[in-house]
């Protein structure tokens, strides 16, 4: 008789229940980051945001995008997922069509009836809004995160089982993709400008190309713009800190007034404010406080009369 | 409910709303390290990313027009539909457009203008010069000439 596997069953047995405890702990700290349960009203607030930034910059902030309507079509460059739509150049009649419909989205969206149908519905517009936007060769880098926002509020419901869970998921994805944009801006003028970026004159540059009455004063201090390179790529870093959060609050709390501050700044200096991104820094905050239903839940049931 | 409990209960969906997280991280991950503008949305964040010398020069360009009547004007691309940085995105390594673009940008101004139409446009750079990061001279120089008997 071979003693082996009677000797190897616990063993084994301690194997496999090792694995799935490891499984387990994995699943629930999974869930706990990617499904992390916040008041259905943080969606509800959340949503009415975006939907009004996006009505505001589809009517007002983005004229130049409206404005490609009138461009010559020689200059008409579309971007690869232009292509594959076979997304032809705007005209006035068909800007004006998705322009009408992008603001129909947003206001369906402040409603929150049907609230997946209405966020497709921008997503969708306000997508070939954006693609006509950058299809003249210049692709601004502020709107994926608002784009990533409406997608997920077009697959998160309202009302129904775990409905807590699924909401804190929409805002965890728009916190990840929000926060990204920052070290991978890091990134990106070290892939594209090399080391040098820091030391070079390129706020000098910005300030010359796009100048404000406080960013024209500031041509005087080279040097200051060169340390205020240094410090906003450190900065960019740093901002990962986000992605965690169980780090401790004040850290992240600095984070975000130092996400905020660096956006002022480089709309003072240049003029440019990244609204469709920096909104999203909402997604941080608990603002199911701005909602009427959430406060009327919350107050406590008077007293019966005696 | 209790948290444990909450935790417990399975949630509807959880595996592919997982999946479309890992998916939107990844996408936004690849497109900010290895894609181009042209994979918009998924694409690097590089605005203001190139480096510029601390001494040389800070270029952008305008236009310039002279109508039938004579008039000058100085013209921002905004005039034609377009944003300053998409007409120098389309410029080639001289600096220039294509005959066709120059032509196409005269013939929206005109659309618009037609009591007064453009016959001659001028594409120039015009920037400032710096030494040690430092804005000294300005710089204008014509690139490229539209006239309307040319046509190109």
């Amino acid at each position: 008789m071979n003693p082996a596997p009677t000797a190897s069953i616990p063993a084994d047995a301690d194997r496999a229940a090792a694995r799935s405890g490891l499984g387990e702990r994995w699943r629930a700290g999974w869930d706990r980051y990617w499904f992390d349960p916040v008041p259905v009203e943080r969606v509800d607030v959340f949503a009415r945001i975006i939907a009004a930034v996006v009505a505001f910059t589809v009517v007002s902030k983005d004229g130049w995008a409206a404005m490609h309507a009138d461009a010559p079509v020689e200059f008409y460059r579309p971007v690869l997922l232009a292509r594959v739509l076979h997304l032809a150049a705007p005209t006035p009649t068909t800007m004006l069509a998705v322009r009408v419909l992008v603001v129909v989205g947003a206001v369906w969206m402040l409603t929150r009836r049907a609230p997946r149908v209405a966020a497709a519905v921008t997503l969708v517009s306000y997508g070939v809004w954006l693609l006509w936007a950058f299809s003249y060769a210049k692709v601004d880098h502020d709107r994926l995160t608002i784009m990533v926002a409406l997608l997920v509020l077009a697959l998160t419901p309202r009302t129904g089982i775990s409905v807590e869970r699924l909401s804190g998921w929409a805002l965890r994805v728009v916190q990840v993709v929000f926060v990204l944009a920052y070290p991978f801006s890091a990134w990106g003028k070290l892939r594209f400008g090399g080391w040098e970026w820091m030391g070079s004159a390129v706020f000098t540059a910005s300030i010359i190309r796009r100048g404000t009455v406080i960013g024209d004063r500031l041509l005087a201090f080279p040097d200051l713009l060169v340390l205020s390179q240094w410090a906003f790529i450190v900065f960019e870093v740093m901002t990962i800190v986000l992605l965690f959060p169980r780090a401790p609050r004040r850290l992240r709390i600095a984070a975000l007034v130092g996400v905020l501050l660096l956006h002022a700044m480089t709309y003072l200096m240049i003029g440019i404010s990244f609204l469709p991104h920096t909104i999203c820094i909402t997604a941080f905050l608990p603002l199911e406080h701005l909602s009427r239903r959430w406060r009327a839940a919350r107050v406590p049931a008077p007293e019966p009369a005696d | 409910m209790s948290d444990a409990r909450a935790e417990a209960e399975p949630i509807p969906g959880a595996r592919w709303r997982s999946a479309v997280a890992v998916l939107l991280v990844a996408l936004t991950v690849l497109g900010a390290t290895a894609l181009t503008d042209d994979n918009w949305p998924f694409a690097p964040f590089r605005m203001f990313a190139h480096p510029v010398r601390s001494t040389g020069r800070v270029a952008k360009v305008d236009f310039v027009g002279v109508t039938e009547s004579g008039r000058e004007l100085r013209l921002d691309a905004s005039a034609f539909g377009l944003r300053r940085a998409e007409v120098e995105g389309q410029k080639s390594l001289s600096g220039k457009l294509t005959g066709a673009q120059m032509a196409a940008l005269a013939a929206v101004w005109n659309d618009s203008h037609p009591s007064d139409p453009l016959v001659e446009l001028r594409l120039r750079k015009i920037g400032r010069n710096l030494i040690d990061g430092h804005p000294v001279s300005y710089f204008s120089r014509v690139v490229q000439t539209w006239t309307a008997r040319s046509g190109s």
